[in-house]
């Protein structure tokens, strides 16, 4: 009984290895340690990009972020039928798809500036589509319910019995938000912050799709080289990418794990 | 009608109220818009007509669409199969092995979720294209790890349905693995593996990157063909999809509340 128990526990971490990290040991041996004769160092146009990325992908994960977690206390607060609600509305982006939500925005916007509201005025020249505003317009669109969903893992884990319990000895119903309850949430916070700043750092369909090709962010020139079959430049910018993120799976995963042993005791 | 179960301050619920409907009307308008489009919509995106079901004609009966669609859901089904089955064993295997276990798991399982998927395209066409190996394996492969996390939070969240003590009385007493996982684990999960189920057919069935980066040939997933259409084509052939897979899940939902109903104990 004890081989199959050991079986069953090692086929998800050997498929896990065998699917995910073998094709990215492949790769990065391929393109890192094969003779190169790229420069390493991007250029200016790459470095661009690049600070255009960490702009638009820092907006993207702190507003996504910010929005989500008010949601999430309404969704801890809130009666079962509005949690299903919430719920529901939630992952109903999920079922649309993200092309179709994509040419959504496009056609709202492009509405909005035929129509020549003055709201437009605002933003220059009365263009919201194929703007860096309109690409971080969606991308919070696309990743508000990704904050939701890892910020209410905090959540579902906090009773209202503390919050009683705060009342009784006294604390008013803020001081008890603030002391008890979202001091431990704050990693699931950050956890969110940092997944979908990593998650849009590689982004290239929205930017593509509603940057209209004048707004790129890194992920749209690793898939142009690859679309031309320059699969060198490709791999060096994706390897600059990933160094850059390789901070963030460190903190993220002491994050996670601190977390769980913390909450679950495991 | 309740909509706060705690005693908060008034202004405060009114507040949390007015913002998380602003939001939800945020999430939804562009959904509905889909729909409205898929009826209504012109060969210029952004133009809307009379209400019309040429674009479901175009869609539903045309040959390429339905190889393809048959196509994303073969490879949906399977990938979501596989990464189901994974995740359960993951839980399952938790519950016996802690701390290095768990670390070694969650090492594996942080490159998926962190790692953009733009680089894992580029991996797996360096591993599966160069080496001559299928389209369809390199997607399958994907699909799998891509949704293997996020189907194992899924069963995990439902972790207060399972008293782990329940499965070491059960083993003390002389049940094999597969009794335990048969008669106790999926009795009491089957609602979150259906819903792990789903939602890994979704995320394979719209994933755009990976197909993007290891399609070559003419035989492609639905969004893989719906990108390429973007440059010469704005008609409302997305929405039309995104329509369809909308009703699907909701029949789907709604079949499996009724068959559950009576099973599920109130969850």
């Amino acid at each position: 009984m004890n081989k199959i128990k050991v079986i069953l526990s090692l086929v998800p971490l050997v498929l896990m290895f065998l699917f995910f990290w073998v094709p990215i040991i492949v790769w990065l041996q391929k393109w890192v340690f094969a003779t190169n004769t790229i420069s390493f160092w991007p250029d200016s146009s790459t470095r661009t990009l690049l600070l255009n990325t960490f702009y638009v992908a820092s907006i993207t994960s702190l507003v996504s972020t910010t929005i989500a977690h008010p949601i999430t206390i309404f969704w801890w607060l809130a009666s079962r039928r509005y949690r299903t609600i919430l719920i529901s509305v939630m992952m109903l982006p999920l079922f649309v798809g993200l092309l179709a939500r994509n040419y959504s925005w496009i056609g709202m916007l492009s509405y909005l500036e035929s129509t020549n509201i003055s709201l437009l005025n605002i933003f220059s020249d009365q263009h919201i589509l194929y703007t860096n505003f309109s690409v971080v317009l969606v991308m919070i669109y696309i990743f508000i319910p990704f904050a939701f969903f890892i910020i209410i893992q905090s959540f579902s884990t906090i009773g209202f019995a503390e919050l009683n319990a705060g009342k009784t000895m006294g604390a008013s119903f803020f001081e008890s938000l603030h002391k008890l309850v979202l001091p431990r949430t704050w990693k699931q916070t950050i956890i969110s912050i940092l997944f979908i700043f990593a998650s849009s750092f590689g982004y290239y369909v929205t930017p593509r799709m509603i940057g209209g090709g004048k707004n790129d962010l890194i992920g749209n020139l690793i898939w142009r080289y690859m679309e031309q079959g320059d699969l060198d430049s490709a791999s060096l910018s994706a390897l600059i990418l990933l160094l850059l993120l390789v901070p963030l799976y460190v903190v993220s995963f002491i994050l996670i794990v601190r977390w769980r042993r913390r909450i679950l005791g495991r | 009608m309740t909509i706060i179960n705690l005693k908060s301050p008034r202004y405060f619920t009114v507040i949390l109220i007015v913002f998380a409907f602003i939001v939800s009307l945020f999430l939804i308008i562009p959904s509905l818009y889909v729909i409205i489009w898929s009826f209504l919509g012109t060969a210029n995106v952004g133009v809307l007509g009379k209400p019309t079901v040429v674009w479901y004609k175009e869609v539903l009966f045309n040959k390429q669409w339905i190889y393809a669609a048959t196509y994303s859901v073969s490879l949906a089904i399977a990938s979501s199969t596989i990464s189901t089955i994974s995740s359960v064993f993951y839980y399952y295997s938790s519950i016996w092995f802690r701390n290095h276990y768990q670390n070694l798991g969650w090492i594996l399982m942080i490159g998926p979720l962190f790692f953009p998927t733009i680089i894992y395209g580029l991996a797996l066409r360096a591993t599966f294209n160069a080496n001559n190996l299928s389209e369809w394996s390199a997607l399958l492969v994907g699909h799998s790890v891509l949704s293997f996390p996020i189907q194992y939070f899924i069963i995990e969240s439902n972790n207060e349905r399972l008293n782990s003590k329940w499965i070491f009385s059960a083993v003390s007493l002389g049940a094999t693995h597969w009794e335990v996982l048969k008669k106790i684990v999926f009795p009491l999960f089957h609602y979150p593996i259906l819903l792990a189920f789903g939602i890994g057919f979704l995320l394979s069935f719209d994933e755009i990157v990976l197909a993007t980066f290891v399609i070559d040939s003419p035989i492609s997933t639905i969004p893989k063909k719906m990108w390429d259409a973007i440059n010469y084509s704005h008609d409302p052939t997305p929405a039309v999809i995104g329509t369809s897979v909308l009703l699907i899940a909701i029949l789907c939902f709604l079949l499996g509340k009724l068959i559950f109903r009576n099973k599920d104990n109130g969850y």
